[in-house]
């Protein structure tokens, strides 16, 4: 059993370009841990669990700490955006509101004033509480690599818990996130236990939006989180909730199909019993909130 | 009495200091030449050492030594037993094992130290350690606290036939015969589980051997220094005067602070006065939860016999208690819990049984509250199911029970930690838990607002629970208060501060006597150097045992500044008064003079102090109780569970205190926001999770939730005051009082809250998980 008293020693050094990155990678990669708020990296370290000789920080390559927003295109967050940034921004307290939410319930302020969107997403927490609002909302990341920029959609992104589809020396500049459609009304619903600084026990978000094509007027998008190991949406739920009129029945229902979708593991922050009866629970609350919402609106 | 400064709200002078990090820890001790201690504990809970290979470890540069047991040769010896059995208890079967300072060949729970690394630096040492090559043979592990009494069950003690820590039966009364006359027997077994006190400020030491002064220095962030001193003495061949402790401020107590010895307590002095530098370690959170000690697991099988009416004819109990993997602090724990298990209760008959194990766990001494949560969690619950049973009112039950005023001071009869039979020395109950009743609002809730709430689909409960707490126990403890020549007073007393505003409130007993500001007055604590006789800061006993000898001696400063200032004002003593930092006749204001000239004419340079006096305006006092001095309080609360996650919100918290005589309302508030704090975690957040391998799963403040102050309610307190009839002061002890009734109040509250689900709480801590497994388990999710 080891002690830790703090962080080991480390080189930091601070990226201007993408290409500082990639030739920092080449010739030492083996040492160089990226680093974005460092929220999780450090305690890593100081735990053991990670090294590193050298913390290459990310956050002040161009454009890792813009938001830009259009009308057309929807929004662009920079992944060194600050959860309390993402808080805050009136474009996306306007338009992404469930965005915001989610990031009220990361941690503690101070915490949020360090952790970013892309730590969060990248680090592939199965618990990561930004990330079933960017997969309700259909966000597409942007990766830089030696190879040239890509897109991927975010619900290819995550392969595993703590395992992403990033190819070595790639990293993620920024998130995209379409106009929800309109009339939209996003929850996201967080269960730890205690008030601040708790991880997620099970998170859920709900995004429903007027939809006059099906049965029951209303679509919903559903996505989940601690509860397998990664963060998913239950399109099977999506649809049957579609498909008839809603009522606080169907909306059981489907709450129903979520627990058994999920697929939580016992540990010493909750119970499998728990985490899906949670599941169920805060997927019929979320669902009742969005739809009274959308009801009244 | 009316008194000018004591009962005061004086703000804490200590915090201008500790609030701008100018106050001394002992992690800001550094010293020239200083070294490093790191250590390598083991993994196992319960493993053979076959062989330790140190070899890499020393080439490490910048590594100065590493020990193991082997080094420490005649040295190595396991620590004092701290507190012996009492010796007025009969037929007391006690196995005494106690920790030691590196393990020699078998470690007995995770976290036991194998190894200790010396070298230039925190950063090396730990590496350094990681270079130890350790050979284990590991062993099955104990930790259930029944099963390890089963024949053939694996023994944490290869030189016991068992795991038996100690034994032994109290009886009060007749139960059986009460029994018989009973109408109602209920029987109950009731599981209670550990927690960590988790002090802000993790241990820590600086040992410092001064080879050419032949003086040992060792700055210990203990609650008790001069045992410590003591024995360090004792174990290292040295006079007492050879050895000062300093425990500075300490960032928190609650209990495992005053262990002697912990095994790095015994480990750095040895090798400061082998190497002759100082020597430095830090405890980190991960260390602390594994080698600092725990407390609150019991199992306890109870029954309670009672009339129709509800009167408590008789308890019957057998309680398990787990000692971990040493028994260094006696009895003391189980011995509280013994005492409370009749709560605030008029209790004729009892019979009670405490079987102590050992396990592969980490060592268990009390942490705050010490055994008292556990006693007033089960006869509380006992009445409520008592009542449920017999269809009576919650609090009548209580009304029916409380000790009778008049029956003060009220001989309990038991044994408890103060090693005589416990008598309650004083008490009011009723019109104290009167008024909680009246703060909560309690008749109104009932009749109006929670029908109406439950109308509304809500899960709002009430819960009110009375407690005691036994305070202030012996043997003694000591001050010295004196006058300076700038008028200045400074004092010293032995116990130590680990936030309980000593600074403050023993200040304020001094201004009292001597008419100074608390501001003029600079109290030094904790330091063998400044003051050497006493015990330390624990069980609820500052403010009494403490807080009367500097009241002693603050009174007999005053006398000699009377009988002096009477000599050179040339008037009658009882025509003096004392204020200003002046000595006036009163009514006559320019007549005066201040304390600062009398000090220097205590203490002249020429001229013959008469015979038979002392120089100086000094005194030393002591003060010991013949027994303790018993708290009441009650707390009540409103709470509001969501019964599809089981997650609560608390609506009311309000307690109402009854510790004597107050020398501080602020600080004893404080004590009680602190300690309800701690039962909330107690209660419903914190619980250390042992796997059947000894392995800790939570040993980490992610994973081990404390409560934060998003969780705190507002706590309304009222004081009620029933003076202590056996100290001058009239102080009772309020340090513990807030952890001690919360985890059964939470259990009352919630039952009532989830009326619905006909629920009966039988264990704590509870979580939104279990509590919600509690109500659910027969359900399928998949």
């Amino acid at each position: 059993m080891l002690a830790r008293p703090g962080l080991p020693d480390f080189e930091y050094m601070k990226a201007e370009s993408p290409q500082d990155v990639f030739r920092l990678l080449e010739e030492r990669g083996g040492e160089v841990k990226l680093l974005m708020g460092g929220t999780d990296l450090f305690v890593q370290m100081r735990d053991g669990n990670e090294s590193a000789g050298i913390l290459l920080d990310l956050k002040y390559l161009p454009g890792m700490k813009d938001i830009s927003y259009t009308k057309k295109k929807g929004i662009k967050i920079g992944a060194a955006v600050t959860l309390n940034q993402l808080s805050a921004h009136p474009d996306v307290t306007n338009h992404f509101q469930i965005l915001s939410q989610s990031a009220d319930t990361v941690g503690n302020y101070q915490l949020r004033n360090r952790a970013t969107l892309g730590g969060n997403l990248c680090n592939a927490s199965p618990s990561a509480d930004m990330a079933p609002a960017a997969l309700v909302l259909e966000g597409e990341v942007s990766l830089s690599g030696p190879d040239g920029e890509r897109v991927m959609a975010l619900d290819q992104f995550w392969v595993g818990p703590g395992k992403t589809a990033l190819k070595e020396y790639e990293f993620m500049t920024a998130v995209c996130f379409p106009n929800p459609p309109s009339g939209a009304v996003g929850r996201y619903l967080k269960l730890g236990r205690s008030k601040m600084g708790d991880l997620a026990i099970v998170g859920v978000a709900v995004l429903g939006y007027p939809d006059p094509e099906v049965p029951a007027g209303i679509r919903f998008r559903i996505g989940i989180n601690s509860t397998a190991p990664t963060v998913y949406r239950v399109p099977q739920v999506e649809e049957l909730l579609a498909k008839a009129p809603l009522s606080d029945d169907i909306l059981r229902q489907a709450s129903g199909e979520a627990m058994k979708v999920s697929a939580p593991i016992e540990d010493v922050r909750a119970t499998v019993l728990y985490q899906k009866k949670m599941v169920n629970n805060l997927t019929f609350k979320g669902l009742k909130e969005v739809w009274s919402q959308l009801i009244n609106s | 009495m009316t008194y000018k400064v004591i009962g005061k709200r004086v703000k804490r002078v200590e915090d201008p200091r500790l609030l701008t990090g100018q106050a001394l820890f002992v992690g800001d001790v550094t010293l020239p030449d200083m070294l490093h201690a790191a250590f390598l504990r083991s993994d196992y809970a319960h493993a053979k050492l076959i062989s330790i290979d140190v070899n890499l470890a020393l080439e490490v540069s910048g590594v100065v030594a590493v020990y193991t047991a082997a080094d420490m040769g005649d040295a190595w010896e396991p620590g004092p037993p701290l507190v012996s059995p009492p010796p007025t208890l009969e037929n007391v079967v006690f196995n005494s094992r106690r920790q030691v300072p590196l393990v020699k060949d078998k470690v007995k729970h995770a976290g036991e130290i194998i190894a200790v690394v010396v070298a230039e630096s925190r950063y090396i040492a730990e590496d350094a350690v990681e270079e130890i090559l350790v050979e284990f043979e590991p062993l099955p592990v104990v930790v259930d606290l029944e099963k390890c009494l089963e024949p053939g069950s694996v023994l944490v003690h290869d030189d016991l036939d068992t795991n038996l820590a100690a034994h032994l039966v109290q009886n009060k009364g007749d139960y059986e015969s009460a029994r018989k006359g009973a109408d109602l027997i209920i029987n109950r077994r009731f599981q209670l589980d550990r927690g960590a006190a988790v002090a802000m400020e993790n241990r820590g030491i600086v040992a410092d051997w001064n080879e050419k002064n032949q003086h040992l220095t060792v700055w210990d962030a203990t609650q008790s220094p001069i045992p410590i001193r003591n024995g360090l003495a004792a174990r290292l061949g040295l006079t007492q005067r050879q050895v000062r402790v300093i425990a500075p401020f300490v960032g928190g107590g609650f209990g495992p602070k005053i262990m002697m010895f912990y095994a790095e307590e015994m480990v750095l002095p040895w090798i400061t006065m082998k190497l002759g530098v100082p020597i430095k370690w830090i405890e980190d959170r991960r260390e602390n939860f594994y080698a600092t000690t725990q407390e609150r697991e019991q199992i306890h099988e109870v029954e309670m016999a009672l009339s129709k009416e509800g009167h408590i004819l008789g308890i019957k109990q057998t309680i398990i208690h787990d000692t971990g993997a040493f028994n260094p602090y006696g009895l003391t724990t189980p011995l509280n819990t013994q005492s409370h298990s009749m709560g605030a209760y008029d209790v004729q008959n009892y019979s009670s049984e405490v079987i102590v194990v050992f396990t592969n766990k980490t060592i268990v001494t009390p942490v705050r509250g010490a055994g008292r949560p556990q006693g007033i969690y089960i006869v509380e619950r006992l009445l409520d199911i008592a009542a449920r049973e017999l269809e009576l009112d919650l609090m009548e039950i209580r009304r029916l029970n409380f000790i009778p005023p008049d029956a003060f001071p009220y001989e309990h009869k038991i044994i408890d930690q103060a090693f005589v039979p416990l008598i309650l020395d004083s008490g009011n109950y009723e019109p104290a838990f009167d008024k909680a009743l009246e703060m909560l609002g309690y008749e109104d809730f009932i009749k109006k607002e929670q029908p109406r709430l439950r109308a509304e689909g809500k899960h709002v409960g009430i819960g009110i629970v009375p407690f005691i707490e036994t305070t202030g126990v012996g043997p003694y403890e000591g001050a010295r208060v004196s006058v300076e020549p700038s008028g200045k007073i400074s004092a010293a007393t032995g116990v130590g501060t680990q936030g309980q505003s000593h600074m403050t409130s023993f200040a304020q007993i001094i201004a009292e006597h001597l008419g100074v500001q608390v501001t003029d007055v600079n109290l030094v604590t904790g330091d063998t150097a400044e003051f050497q006789w006493g015990t330390g800061t624990f069980a609820s006993r500052g403010a009494v045992v403490a807080g009367n000898a500097v009241n002693a001696a603050a009174s007999d400063v005053r006398q000699k500044v009377l009988k002096l200032a009477s000599k050179i004002l040339e008037t009658p003593e009882k025509e003096l008064e004392l204020e200003d930092g002046m000595v006036r006749v009163v009514d006559i204001p320019d007549q005066s003079i201040s304390l600062g000239e009398l000090a220097l004419l205590a203490n002249p340079l020429r001229g013959a102090v008469e015979p038979g006096t002392e120089p100086g305006l000094e005194s030393t006092k002591y003060f010991g109780p013949a027994f303790g001095a018993t708290a009441f309080g009650v707390h009540g609360m409103i709470l509001e569970v969501d019964p599809e996650t089981m997650m609560i919100k608390i609506r009311k918290y309000i307690t109402v205190e009854d510790c004597g005589t107050m020398i501080n309302p602020l600080v004893v508030e404080g004590q009680i926001h602190g300690g309800v704090s701690m039962g909330i975690g107690n209660a419903y957040y914190e619980k250390l999770h042992y796997d059947e391998n000894g392995q800790l799963l939570n040993a980490n403040l992610a994973d081990y939730l404390i409560p934060g102050s998003t969780e705190m309610p507002h706590i309304d307190v009222h004081h009620a005051n029933t003076p202590a009839p056996n100290n001058e002061l009239g102080t009772k002890g309020v340090g513990e009082a807030g952890a001690i009734p919360v985890p059964a109040l939470f259990a009352q509250a919630l039952e009532n809250a989830l009326h619905d689900y006909e629920l009966e709480i039988l264990e704590t801590p509870l979580s939104p998980n279990r509590l919600y497994e509690l109500l659910h388990k027969q359900e399928d999710p998949s």
